[in-house]
C-alpha cells in the first residue's frame, strides 16, 4: 500500500496526544520506523495511518484513495487490509492462542464461518507455521492469560501475519522482550513484511534496532517530525536532540474482573 | 510436520452432544411450550383477565386492606431476620474453626470437630429445604397467619446466615485471634477483638441484602397462608379479580423498589 | 464506631421492635404455652419416611420433573435475558435501554409463586406453567445481571478487531465473549440453584413438580409421606448445589 500525508494533522481538546500537519509519502512496500520520546505521538499518528482516528486538518490518501470518504462497509473492507499490532495486544486473557490469531481473518470471513472457526479453529497449520517462526508454536493450544509480555506480543504479531495485511503498523511491537529476542523476532517481522511486499511502518524505542534493521527512519518529538532520513544519514547528535529531558513514563497497571454474585 | 490435532475439540464435541442428549428429555419432561400462551382459548382468558386490569382497584377499604397486608409483610421480614440471626450467630461461632482452640494447637480431631459436623449438616438442612415449604409445615403447626412465615424465614434464613458468617469469620485473618486466645483471653473476646473488625462489614452487607431477600420471600408467605401480601394475591386471582391484583402487582413493585433503596441507604450508613 | 452507624444500629432496633409489635403474634405465649408439646409431637409424626410401593416412581418422575423445569426455565431464561441484556447495556441507544430497564424490573419484580398462578391461569395446570413462570422472573433478574457484566466488561479487545475489520457481531464473539461467558455462566449457575428450590414449591399453585405432591400428602395428614418428598426435595437441592459448584469451579474459576 502507498501512503500520502498532506499537511494531515491531529489536534484534540483535552488530549494531551496531538499531531503538527505533516506531509509525508511511504512507497509501496517500503519499511519505516518511527523514534522519539514517549509522548511524541507515535500511537497517534500509526492510529491515524491505520484509519483508527480521523485527522482533524489535511488529507490522506492510501493507495490513492481518501479512505474517511468511502462508505462504511468500504472503509471496513480497507481495514481489514490494515493490521495494527499493539504494544499490550488486546487479547481476551481466556481466550485461546488458536483463535486470538485466527480472529486476524474476521474481516475476510463470513459471519458463519467465524461462528464454525469460533466452535473449533478450521485452520491449525496457518497459525502454527507463523507461531513456529516466532519460535513459540508449543503455545498454540495455550490461553493468552498463560502467556508472558513477550509472549503476547509475539501473538500480537502472529494474529497480524495471519491477517496478511497490505499495510502493517506496529506500535512498539518488541518492548517485552530482551533485545535478543527482540532483534530475532523484529526481523522475523520484516521479512515476512517483504515476502508478502506489505509496508511496515513501527515505532521502536530501541535505537539501534531501528537504524539496523530499517532503511528509512522518522524522528518524532513532541508530534513535530524531527528528521526522515535514511537510517545511515541519522547523526548522533540529532538523536541525542530527540531524546532530550525525556521523562519516564509509568506502566498502567491492569486489574482482573472478580465476579460477585447475588442471589435470591 | 505431523497433522495438529486440536486438544480441545473432543471434549467440546461431546459436551454439545451430552447437552442435545440432555435437553430432549429435558423439554419432555418440562413440557415447556410458550406457544401455548398463544393457543386461542388461552388468549381469549388471559384476555379478559388483563382488561380487569385498568383501572387499577382503588376503593378505600381494598387500599386499607394492601396497606395492613404490605405492611405485615415488612414486618414479617424484619422479626423474621432478627430471629434468623438469633439462630445463625450461635451456630456460625459454633462451626467456625479460627476460635477452636485446639485448631491452632496441630491436634488433627479433637472433641470439637465432631460437634461441628452434624452442626453443619443441619445448616445444610435449614437452607437447603425452601422457605416456603417450612411455612406450609408451620401453618400446619401453629395455624394460619405470619407467626408460620416468620418462623419459617428464621429458620431458613438462619442456615444461611450461619453458613454464611462462618465462611466470613474463615477468611479473616485468623492471627489476631490466635493471638489473643493464647494470650488466655475467651473464645467470645477473641471473636469481638480478633475477627469482628475485620468481618464487620462483610457482615452487614450481607446482612441488610438477606433482609431484602427475606422481604421478597414473605410477599409470597401468604400463597401457602403464611400472612402478608401473597395471602390477597392468592384470594384476588381465585376471584379473578384483574383490577385487584393489579393493583398488588403494583404494590409488590413499590415494595422491592422501596427495600432496595432502604438497603442501599443501611449500608451506607454502616460501612462508612 | 461513627455516630451514623450507631443511629443506624438504633433504628434497626426499632424497626425489629416495632415490627414485633405489629404483628399479632407472641413468641413468649408460643413457647410458654402446650405448643412446645404439640411442636414436637408433629415433628414426630414425620419420622420414619415412608411412601406406599407404588408411589415410589411417581415420586422419582416429579423430582425429575422438577429437575427438568428448573434446568429448562433457567435456560430459556439465560436467553431471553441476554436478548434483553444487550439493549439494556445501552447498545442500542436511549429508548431501547429504557424500555428493556422497565421491562427487566417488572419481570424481576414480581416473584416465581405468583407468576407461575398467572400462568396456569394462561397457560393451564401443569410442568409448562412452573417453566415458563421461573423463565419470566428470572430472565428479569439474568438480564439484569447480564447487562452490568456487559458494561463492564473492557471493550479494547472487541475495539481492535473493529479496527482490523470484523463486523460488529464478530467483534462481540471473538472480542467480547471470551471475557464474558464466565461471568454469564456463573450468573446463570447461581440463578439454577435458586431455581431447582423455587422448582420444587411452585407445584402448590399447580404449576407441576415435587409442590403439588407435598402438597396432597400434608393436606390429607400423611405425614410420613410428607417427609419422603421433603427428602426427595432435599437431595434435589444439594445435588443440583454440587453439580453447579463443579461446574462452576470447572469452567468459571480457571
Amino acid at each position: 500500500m502507498q501512503l500520502q500525508l498532506t499537511g494531515m494533522g491531529f489536534t484534540h481538546a483535552g488530549s494531551r496526544a496531538g499531531l503538527a500537519p505533516l506531509d509525508l509519502t511511504i512507497a509501496h512496500g517500503e519499511h519505516v520506523a518511527i523514534i522519539g520520546p514517549s509522548g511524541a505521538g507515535k500511537t497517534t499518528l500509526l492510529r491515524l495511518l491505520g484509519c483508527q482516528l480521523k485527522p482533524t486538518q489535511g488529507q490522506y490518501l492510501l493507495d490513492a484513495q481518501a479512505p474517511w470518504q468511502l462508505s462504511a462497509r468500504g472503509l471496513r473492507e480497507l481495514r481489514s487490509r490494515i493490521g495494527l499490532i499493539h504494544q499490550q495486544p488486546p487479547l481476551p486473557p481466556r481466550q485461546r492462542v488458536i483463535s486470538a490469531i485466527g480472529a486476524g481473518r474476521l474481516g475476510q470471513w463470513s459471519l458463519l464461518h467465524s461462528l464454525r472457526n469460533w466452535f473449533s479453529p478450521q485452520d491449525l497449520d496457518g497459525p502454527r507455521r507463523i507461531l513456529t517462526q516466532l519460535d513459540i508454536s508449543e503455545k498454540l493450544f495455550e490461553r493468552c492469560d498463560q502467556l508472558s509480555g513477550g509472549q503476547l506480543q509475539r501473538v500480537g504479531i502472529a494474529r497480524v501475519l495471519y491477517q496478511q495485511a497490505q499495510l502493517i503498523l506496529a506500535d512498539e511491537p518488541v518492548s517485552a522482550m530482551d533485545p535478543h529476542l527482540a532483534q530475532h523476532t523484529l526481523r522475523t517481522l520484516t521479512e515476512q513484511a517483504r515476502k508478502h511486499s506489505a509496508t511496515l511502518v513501527a515505532s521502536l524505542h530501541n535505537v539501534d534496532l531501528a537504524l539496523s534493521l530499517f532503511p528509512r527512519v522518522i524522528g518524532l518529538r513532541d508530534g513535530v517530525v524531527a528528521f526522515d532520513l535514511p537510517s545511515n544519514e541519522v547523526s548522533p547528535a540529532q538523536l541525542k536532540a530527540l531524546y532530550a529531558n525525556e521523562r519516564l513514563g509509568s506502566p498502567v497497571p491492569s486489574n482482573p474482573t472478580v465476579i460477585h454474585i447475588p442471589r435470591c | 510436520m505431523a497433522t495438529l490435532r486440536d486438544p480441545a475439540s473432543l471434549p467440546r464435541l461431546a459436551i454439545s452432544l451430552l447437552a442435545i442428549v440432555l435437553l430432549w428429555p429435558g423439554l419432555q419432561l418440562s413440557e415447556f411450550n410458550p406457544a401455548l400462551l398463544l393457543a386461542a382459548e388461552n388468549r381469549q382468558n388471559m384476555g379478559q383477565f388483563l382488561d380487569g386490569f385498568w383501572p387499577l382497584a382503588h376503593d378505600r377499604e381494598f387500599l386499607t386492606l394492601v396497606l395492613h397486608a404490605t405492611l405485615e409483610t415488612l414486618a414479617m421480614a424484619t422479626v423474621g431476620m432478627a430471629l434468623a440471626f438469633l439462630l445463625g450467630m450461635p451456630l456460625a461461632l459454633l462451626v467456625t474453626r479460627v476460635l477452636s482452640r485446639r485448631h491452632f494447637s496441630g491436634r488433627a480431631a479433637s472433641a470439637g470437630s465432631f460437634v461441628r459436623a452434624p452442626l453443619r449438616l443441619l445448616l445444610v438442612v435449614l437452607r437447603s429445604i425452601p422457605e416456603i415449604v417450612w411455612a406450609l409445615l408451620f401453618v400446619r403447626a401453629v395455624g394460619l397467619g405470619p407467626t408460620a412465615g416468620v418462623l419459617a424465614i428464621a429458620i431458613t434464613y438462619g442456615g444461611m446466615l450461619g453458613k454464611v458468617y462462618a465462611e466470613i469469620f474463615e477468611s479473616t485473618d485468623p492471627k489476631p485471634a490466635r493471638a489473643l486466645l493464647a494470650a488466655g483471653s475467651s473464645r467470645l473476646q477473641a471473636f469481638c477483638y480478633g475477627v469482628l473488625p475485620s468481618a464487620g462489614d462483610e457482615l452487614v452487607s450481607y446482612s441488610v441484602y438477606r433482609w431484602e431477600c427475606a422481604l421478597r420471600a414473605s410477599v409470597v408467605m401468604g400463597i401457602v397462608g403464611a400472612g402478608g401480601l401473597g395471602q390477597q394475591v392468592e384470594l384476588s386471582l381465585r376471584m379473578f379479580a384483574g383490577a385487584e391484583v393489579a393493583t398488588l402487582l403494583l404494590a409488590f413493585i413499590l415494595l422491592v423498589a422501596l427495600a432496595d433503596g432502604l438497603s442501599r441507604v443501611l449500608r451506607k450508613a454502616l460501612l462508612t | 464506631m461513627s455516630r451514623r452507624a450507631g443511629l443506624a444500629l438504633l433504628f434497626i432496633l426499632l424497626a425489629v421492635a416495632s415490627a414485633y409489635a405489629y404483628l399479632p403474634l407472641n413468641l413468649s405465649e408460643l413457647a410458654a404455652s402446650r405448643t412446645p408439646a404439640l411442636l414436637v409431637d408433629y415433628a414426630g409424626r414425620f419420622w420414619p419416611p415412608a411412601l406406599p410401593g407404588g408411589q415410589w416412581t411417581g415420586l422419582l418422575n416429579a423430582a425429575l420433573e422438577t429437575l427438568a423445569m428448573s434446568a429448562i426455565g433457567t435456560l430459556a431464561a439465560a436467553l431471553l435475558g441476554l436478548a434483553l441484556a444487550l439493549p439494556a447495556s445501552g447498545r442500542w441507544g436511549a429508548a431501547a435501554l429504557a424500555i428493556s430497564r422497565l421491562l427487566l424490573n417488572a419481570l424481576r419484580a414480581i416473584p416465581e409463586l405468583v407468576w407461575a398462578m398467572l400462568m396456569v391461569l394462561a397457560a393451564g395446570l401443569g410442568p409448562n406453567a412452573g417453566t415458563l413462570a421461573l423463565a419470566l422472573h428470572t430472565a428479569g433478574v439474568l438480564g439484569r445481571l447480564f447487562a452490568e457484566a456487559l458494561e463492564n466488561t473492557p471493550s479494547s479487545s472487541a475495539d481492535a478487531l473493529r479496527m482490523a475489520g470484523a463486523s460488529r457481531l464478530q467483534a462481540f464473539i471473538y472480542g467480547t465473549l471470551p471475557n464474558l461467558w464466565p461471568q454469564l455462566l456463573a450468573y446463570t449457575l447461581y440463578r439454577w440453584e435458586n431455581n431447582i428450590r423455587m422448582a420444587s414449591v411452585l407445584g402448590f399453585v399447580g404449576a407441576g413438580g415435587l409442590g403439588q405432591m407435598l402438597y396432597v400428602h400434608l393436606s390429607l395428614f400423611q405425614e410420613s409421606h410428607a417427609s419422603a418428598v421433603i427428602l426427595a426435595m432435599l437431595l434435589l437441592v444439594i445435588g443440583v448445589d454440587g453439580l453447579s459448584q463443579w461446574l462452576r469451579q470447572r469452567w468459571v474459576v480457571r
